[in-house]
């Protein structure tokens, strides 16, 4: 193809993975969309999971919020549901994330800070307050100890009088990416596994609308991962949990249907558009032919969408608000069921108020007055997304093979498989942005000599002493004989092995015991996960 | 014999984000020096204890958690306590400006926010060593 | 310069209170043959000899670094004071490294009693440079009861460890077993006890019968007792292997081996002290003396043969004329 009368401005171009693109697609036989059985709403639900998509209802617009203490975050929920948003998504601060109270050593200069610091009930209470439960669904992005947290969550809908059956949200609930890519995790990963099932099975029974976990590849991705590896591990976790529940005796068609994922959408547009349309297609093979899913429910991928926070950069932040439109976009036109848009700010510290307020409205352009939400994968049967579609699929299928040979994902992990083809690909990135051979606007190209710093929030320093009064008040008085019994409870419970916890959790929620103690109980038990791989 | 340059590489406080401190730590491997990588969740005084036994040139801090003042300024302070502030403390992450004016005021070297080629913090560790 | 911050006396006299900030500035001092080096060495040399050297070697993700935290923290309770040597392999393009076995050792690595240093590999054709055992001296010194080096095993470094280790401890995993390569060739014979880590994987009894098979027809001095399973992560085992590492140093004592072990160390130390001394000075020097300059030119004209350039380069220096009579 090469004619030195139609020079091309690039030796390559290329995908996330290194792939090159071609200078023109065509048409190819047996492309899958061609198929007549692959509408919307059908196996293997490429164009979508619903027959209707955004002509029916559009996605969810659920900002990622929470600083500072209950009562700011509270406030923060309030503006936003005012604005227009349709779904709460909790931000809870690292304390809070690895079990630890705010008044442990270890929380020191970190309450408060990347999202809301709750240590019991009480916290709850007032980071929900006057927010009725079965008015909004929420989203919490909560992994080791998620299952405390839900039934934070539980016990306050009971307080509420709302009942069970109607509360709908999700938890994170996935702790292989948090050994991969994350870092929030507490307990090593047998133990693990077996706290989530348990949230499986509890909410099979209690909470029909909830979602009882967010199989995330966004953090992979975040991590460094192309496209390609953030589908592969994303799916081989999901594959690893639906194992473990069937090996805790559950029914695949029983907990399958509330599995949901969670992805990233980066910069490159038509390559994530693909990536969303072949994760379906998998996703949807994987559960009937490997899992023998017979509910089309089980088969539909769902997934919560944000757009990439490594994309953001520093220099001339405004250039931002561009970025993450068009990621927004990509998840749009991929057919995502929600969308967090990130602020174009938060290369720089945590987002403004106003700052949040055009991520809101991003995605309110693209729903009103783009036209992208009037009929269904508008970009389908494109000669490129379609190969590209295809392509993704073959490997991410490869990937998946590769870890199967390993002994699945809980032992790539441990051999530290995963973790090196990340770092290997976000190195190769960095090379790629230092060489100039990726160019990203106003940090290695178009840069601007002067620099505006922007307004940013800052959280109250005294949110850490405050809570920790709170705390002292809280144990005063709360009644601790009941407390001390129901951890007793739980101890016990944990220690047989066999018991579902999530009712010894909710037991000792509802009677004020912390999220650290509850945590402790099962540190002492189940040991802390130590990270052994660089 | 030239001496080679030791850096320690570390995540302190509980934030699990370490893409940038491992682009970081492989970058200075390919400038020729030698990283200790001590991982997530590093408390200051580890950290310090590290330093020490390992004798190196620079330590690099990298935090995105925003608890950069309380750790980054903690590691300085045992860094002088143990008469050992002739290692030099560099930070990375998201840092406003403030804060940094903050750091570098309590014995911080430099701070590198996003977007910083790699080839400028090995430039800044090799400069300033003695 | 840590030698103008710090003089060589100050230093050692700080090694020998075992100050830990001494004992790592004498480390760089050596690992980077700074000025004082051997000064240094001299000077502490009379204080080492006292405690147990311990080589851990095996292949990547055998489990090594979470049985050395194991083994110390047994160590630690009978008020032992353990110094660990970490040693990672140095880019053979760029000559850095990434040392990262600190991470695997959280839970020793800031105790009172422990001194852990990672060091790289620097060159040395993959093997150990001869500085970890220098490093190792500075910990003896400083009154350390147990010195574990741990290498990776892969390339040389591998063989290399029982050059500075009175006990090599060979750890490998149930799946090795598999695969009989991955039990190289010369590595039964240095290796002084057998540990089968993560044992509580298929294929552990496996391993450890083939273990103990080629210990039999490798190294007579072994017994099955020197095969010792473990789940190191579990804290499986570490008991019977510290009866194993107690019993064997014991034996070695009492019969008189330990002496010649660390003989046959002492014999590779000053060997290696001439060779370095030998290659580093006198070859420099002899290779940059004019005399040099001008026989390469004769020899680029076809006017000298090389072992006359030889003979004639003797005649101008007393060691080179000394080596060359002994022959």
């Amino acid at each position: 193809m090469k004619d030195s009368k139609y020079n091309e401005r690039k030796e390559e171009f290329t995908l996330s993975t290194g792939e090159i693109i071609k200078r023109l697609y065509k048409q190819k036989k047996n492309v899958e969309f061609l198929d007549e059985t692959a509408l919307p709403g059908e196996f293997p639900f490429t164009r979508g999971v619903y027959p209707t998509m955004y002509r029916g209802r559009l996605w969810t617009m659920r900002q990622y919020a929470g600083f500072g203490s209950a009562e700011e975050s509270n406030q923060r929920y309030k503006y936003l549901l005012e604005q227009g948003q349709t779904g709460l998504s909790v931000a809870f601060d690292l304390p809070t994330q690895i079990g630890y109270d705010s008044d442990h050593s270890l929380a020191r200069g970190e309450v408060g800070k990347v999202g809301v610091a709750i240590d019991s009930l009480e916290d709850m209470e007032t980071l929900f307050s006057g927010i009725p439960l079965n008015k909004v669904s929420t989203s919490m992005t909560i992994n080791a100890p998620a299952a405390i947290l839900l039934a934070m969550y539980v016990a306050l809908a009971e307080k509420q009088g709302v009942s069970l059956e109607e509360l709908s949200g999700t938890i994170q609930n996935d702790i292989l990416k948090e050994y991969i890519a994350r870092g929030t995790y507490i307990f090593p990963p047998t133990p693990s596994l077996k706290l989530i099932t348990d949230t499986f099975a509890y909410c099979s029974e209690n909470l029909p609308r909830w979602n009882t976990i967010s199989i995330s590849g966004y953090h992979i991705r975040e991590a460094g991962s192309d496209a390609v590896q953030e589908l592969a591990f994303t799916l081989a976790d999901g594959i690893a949990y639906v194992e473990a529940a069937e090996k805790a005796g559950l029914e695949v068609d029983k907990f399958a249907p509330r599995l949901s994922f969670f992805f990233n959408s980066q910069m490159n547009i038509l390559e994530e558009v693909a990536k969303f349309r072949a994760a379906r297609r998998l996703w949807a093979n994987i559960m009937k032919n490997r899992f023998n899913a017979k509910k089309k429910k089980s088969m539909m991928l769902r997934f919560h969408t944000q757009t990439a926070g490594a994309a953001l950069t520093a220099q001339q932040p405004e250039n931002n608000i561009v970025r993450v439109a068009l990621q927004a976009l990509a998840a749009v036109l991929g057919g995502t069921q929600s969308l967090h848009t990130n602020s174009y700010d938060e290369a720089l510290g945590l987002p403004t108020e106003k700052s949040v307020q055009i991520a809101l409205r991003t995605q309110q352009i693209i729903a009103h007055e783009s036209g992208v939400a009037d009929t269904i994968d508008p970009l389908g049967g494109s000669y490129y997304i379609e190969e590209l579609t295809d392509k993704i699929e073959k490997e991410v299928k490869n990937y998946i093979k590769r870890i199967d040979e390993l002994g699945g994902m809980a032992s790539a992990i441990e051999a530290g498989y995963v973790q090196q083809q990340i770092q290997d690909t976000a190195y190769q990135y960095q090379l790629d942005v230092e060489s100039g051979k990726q160019v990203v606007v106003g940090v290695n190209e178009y840069q601007s000599e002067v620099e505006r710093e922007a307004d940013l929030l800052k959280v109250d320093p005294a949110v850490e002493e405050k809570q920790s009064k709170k705390l002292k008040r809280l144990k005063e008085n709360r009644d601790n004989q009941k407390v001390t019994k129901s951890l007793q409870e739980l101890k016990a419970a944990a220690e047989s092995g066999n018991e579902n916890l999530m009712p010894y959790i909710l037991n000792a929620v509802k009677v004020y015991a912390t999220l650290g103690e509850i945590t402790d109980i099962l540190r002492d038990i189940y040991g802390e996960y130590r990270a052994s791989t660089l | 014999m030239e001496k080679k340059i030791k850096v320690l590489v570390a995540k302190p406080g509980l934030d699990g984000h370490d893409r940038g401190a491992k682009v970081v730590a492989r970058a200075l491997r390919d400038a020729g020096m030698e990283v200790v990588y001590t991982g997530l969740r590093q408390t200051p005084e580890q950290i310090v204890v590290a330093a020490i036994q390992e004798d190196v040139d620079v330590i690099g801090l990298s935090a995105l958690s925003g608890a950069h003042l309380h750790l980054f300024s903690e590691v300085v302070k045992l860094l002088k306590e143990e008469n050992a502030d002739d290692i030099i403390v560099i930070g990375g992450g998201i840092i406003p400006e403030a804060d940094q004016l903050v750091l570098k005021e309590k014995g911080v070297a430099e701070l590198f926010t996003p977007g910083t080629p790699t080839g400028e913090i090995v430039e800044f560790i090799k400069t300033n060593i003695k | 310069m840590p030698t103008d911050k710090l003089g060589i006396d100050k230093l050692v006299s700080g090694i020998l209170a075992s100050n830990k900030r001494a004992v790592a500035k004498a480390i760089t001092i050596l690992e980077n043959d700074l000025p004082g080096a051997a000064v240094l060495l001299d000077q502490v040399f009379t204080k080492t000899g006292n405690a147990q050297l311990i080589g851990v070697t095996g292949p990547p993700g055998a489990g090594k670094s979470t049985l050395i935290e194991k083994i110390t923290n047994h160590w630690l309770q009978e008020g032992k004071k353990i110094g660990i040597i970490a040693v990672d392999p140095s880019s053979p393009f760029t000559g850095g490294a990434i040392l990262g076995d600190r991470i695997r050792m959280k839970t020793i690595s800031s105790k009172k009693n422990v001194f852990i240093r990672s060091m790289a590999t620097r060159g040395a054709l993959g093997g150990l440079s001869p500085h970890i055992r220098e490093a190792m001296q500075i910990l003896d010194a400083a009154g350390m009861d147990k010195i574990i080096v741990e290498t990776v095993g892969v390339g040389q470094s591998e063989i290399d460890i029982v050059k500075v280790a009175d006990t090599v401890i060979l750890v490998t995993v149930p799946e090795a077993g598999d695969d009989i390569q991955v039990i190289k060739s010369g590595i039964m014979e240095i290796g002084d006890v057998f540990v089968v880590n993560k044992a509580d994987r298929p294929g552990a009894n496996k391993m450890e019968i083939l273990l103990k098979s080629m210990i039999h027809s490798n190294n007579e001095n072994l017994t099955d007792k020197n095969v010792v399973k473990t789940v190191a992560s579990e804290s499986q085992g570490i008991d019977e292997l510290i009866e194993v590492l107690d019993n064997h140093y014991h034996e070695f004592q009492v019969t008189g081996k330990l002496l010649k072990r660390k003989k046959a160390l002492l014999e590779l130390m000053l060997f290696d002290i001439i060779k370095n001394h030998f290659a580093n000075k006198t070859l420099v020097k002899i290779k940059e003396s004019d005399q040099f300059k001008n026989l390469l030119n004769k020899l680029a004209k076809r006017e000298i043969e090389p072992y006359s350039a030889l003979t004639e380069l003797a005649e101008e220096n007393q060691i080179l004329a000394a080596i060359l009579e002994g022959k």
